[in-house]
């Protein structure tokens, strides 16, 4: 099992350093001058130029890379050009906020999700099913920025009843969270429902059955904990289209979160920070796919042995 | 001869009778029907959009008209320019949609290349296109889009480029996979016995066989496509205004929705009824196509 983490971790070098080198490309290629967007249009030539030779600029491109790279693995990520502070600073200042919003919309989605496509599943083709299914077609095609002003509109500014933007208190969050995990929500209704329905046609559920186990025992001992795995997998996936999503949702709320960053960082026309917050996101997801992973193991036995541990 | 056109027409009332047991079984579905009325009326209002309603009442200003609710003559109301809202929804669809099909038929075309190239020949080819793709596979396409827009600059171009470069790599793995299954067939190995060169056998006999998962998966992401239109607009990376665009009509709205929530009310019924449209759609032709597959 440690082998394989390993493994796994180092897997995630190539993707990282493929997407950084990809970025890096593009936006060397573009028209821009950093050092022009760190001095202002009144810099003379001299004092640009100067820039550019101290910040490396005029060395070749591959060699920008690999030193770019390099600091990057000992965590200097460079300066932002707009607020002239280490990136690194910046981007770890914001990111609690941005993995707080996610880690309460999985529970959100979670909490509400399973249990919806459970009761879908026992109750088939039911009112219930019926509300469950149409709700979560429709929740999959609602944009999650279009929600939230819905949300905004009804509950602030109509009724009063929570604030529209910031992060003072809990109550900042709970709005943001129904808009960000409704999507991933209806996704994951409809693939606990069809899972346990897949499940529930297996003979060794029949066989559960005729041994007298009760109906809640055979739903979740011997039905749910066979669907899980597609079920685990969906929601790290989730997390995935949940961070970038963020994005949207943090500045629909006006949340100081890497996304704002990513947001404002694009607009600046901010290199390094855009740079950095990309390759944040894409650690954070390696790293969820490979905590999935592992749960894989520890909820399926069959997985864990083909690991040998 | 005789028997050639023989076998001909036979081959063709073979592929009439698949569409039409494939209709049959899509008819049967109610919510896909219901999914392709709506979008048979969008295709239809965006096509008529110049018919129906001026451009100009579109992004024309009109100080004298600016907030005014809805009401006959301006049914959806007018925004804080006194541009009409429902004429700027009609010519909107024409964009939304028409960018959707088109990201989608160049992502398709595109990732269809590459991932039937990988899947027929296999091997090192195979090994390294995909790992390239895994590399885009591994961001949330949202994500990546907003990166490619990022590196590229703003604006409608650039973002159509972003959505077609995040789409790609689904496609080519989606083909990929498809080519992979009826590659070993015993169809190919007799086209290929029969002299045909390899691009007429990946086109002709491979693709036709695999078309199904592929065409599920262009509608769905052509609703994928106009969400992400819409959201990147809406975060002021994609179209800018006056272009009448449902997203970023949502982004101007949003400043004005305490006193006038019109603003932002319809343009989002918009794009919620044409991502649904097509997201019924896609799920019926899922349907259709594979019975199995329904539960």
């Amino acid at each position: 099992m440690t082998r394989y983490i390993i493994k796994r971790i180092l897997a995630m070098i190539p993707v990282l350093l493929g997407i950084s080198f990809v970025i890096f490309t593009i936006m060397s290629l573009t028209p821009g001058d950093p050092a022009l967007a760190i001095l202002g249009k009144d810099a003379t030539p001299e004092a640009l130029e100067l820039l550019r030779e101290d910040m490396g600029l005029n060395e070749h491109f591959l060699l920008r890379y690999a030193k770019y790279m390099t600091n990057a693995f000992r965590g200097d990520f460079g300066i932002s050009y707009s607020t002239r502070t280490p990136v690194f600073d910046e981007v770890f200042s914001r990111y609690p906020n941005t993995l707080k919003l996610s880690f309460f919309s999985i529970i959100f989605m979670v909490v509400l999700g399973i249990p919806i496509g459970i009761v879908s599943a026992v109750k088939k083709y039911s009112l219930i099913d019926s509300i469950s299914m149409i709700g979560a077609l429709l929740l999959t095609s609602i944009p999650g920025f279009w929600l939230g002003l819905m949300l905004i509109l009804q509950l602030s500014l109509k009724y009063r009843l929570l604030p529209a933007i910031g992060i003072d208190s809990w109550k900042n969050y709970i709005m943001p969270c129904i808009t960000l995990g409704a999507a991933d929500l209806a996704i994951l209704v409809r693939i606990t429902r069809s899972n346990m329905l897949e499940i529930v046609r297996q003979d060794y559920i029949r066989t559960a059955r005729a041994k007298g186990a009760g109906k809640m025992r055979v739903i979740f001992k011997h039905t749910l904990r066979n669907a899980m795995l597609p079920i685990v997998t969906t929601i790290g996936l989730c997390f995935g289209s949940l961070l970038s999503g963020a994005i949207i949702v943090e500045s629909v709320f006006g949340m100081p979160g890497v996304g704002t960053m990513i947001i404002n960082a694009i607009r600046a026309k901010d290199t390094p920070l855009v740079m950095a917050s990309v390759l944040f996101f894409t650690i954070i997801i390696g790293l969820i796919n490979l905590i999935v992973d592992i749960i894989y193991a520890i909820i399926d036995p069959r997985v864990r042995s083909s690991y040998g541990g | 001869m005789k028997a050639d056109v023989n076998i001909l027409r036979k081959t063709k009332v073979k592929r009439r009778g698949q569409l039409r047991s494939i209709w049959n079984r899509y008819k049967r579905n109610k919510l896909a029907m219901v999914g392709l009325f709506l979008m048979a009326l969008l295709v239809f209002f965006s096509l008529s959009a110049h018919f129906i309603v001026d451009y100009d009442k579109a992004i024309h200003q009109n100080m004298q008209e600016r907030f005014q609710e809805p009401s006959l003559k301006h049914i959806f109301g007018t925004d804080q320019y006194g541009r009409d809202i429902f004429a700027r929804i009609i010519h909107g669809a024409k964009i939304s949609i028409f960018m959707g099909l088109f990201n989608v038929a160049i992502a398709l075309t595109i990732g269809s290349i590459i991932g039937s190239v990988a899947g027929y020949y296999g091997g090192y080819i195979d090994g390294i296109v995909m790992r390239i793709m895994d590399v885009f596979l591994a961001i949330p396409q949202t994500l990546l889009a907003i990166s490619i827009v990022a590196v590229l600059g703003q604006g409608v171009i650039n973002l159509m480029i972003a959505l077609i470069i995040s789409a790609i790599p689904k496609f080519a793995r989606i083909v990929r996979s498809a080519i992979l299954t009826v590659r070993g067939q015993e169809y190919i190995e007799a086209a290929r016995a029969y002299g045909t060169n390899d691009m007429r056998i990946i086109f002709k006999h491979v693709m036709p066989n695999a078309i199904g998962p592929i065409i599920v998966q262009a509608t769905l992401d052509m609703a994928f496509a106009i969400l992400s239109i819409a959201s990147l607009s809406f975060l002021g990376l994609g179209i800018s205004p006056p272009t009448p665009e449902w997203g970023s009509m949502l982004s101007e709205g949003k400043t004005y929705m305490r006193d006038y929530s019109y603003l932002v009310v319809f343009p989002g019924i918009a794009i919620v009824i044409t991502v649904l449209a097509l997201n019924l759609i896609g799920d019926g032709l899922r349907d259709a196509l594979d019975p199995r597959l329904r539960n």
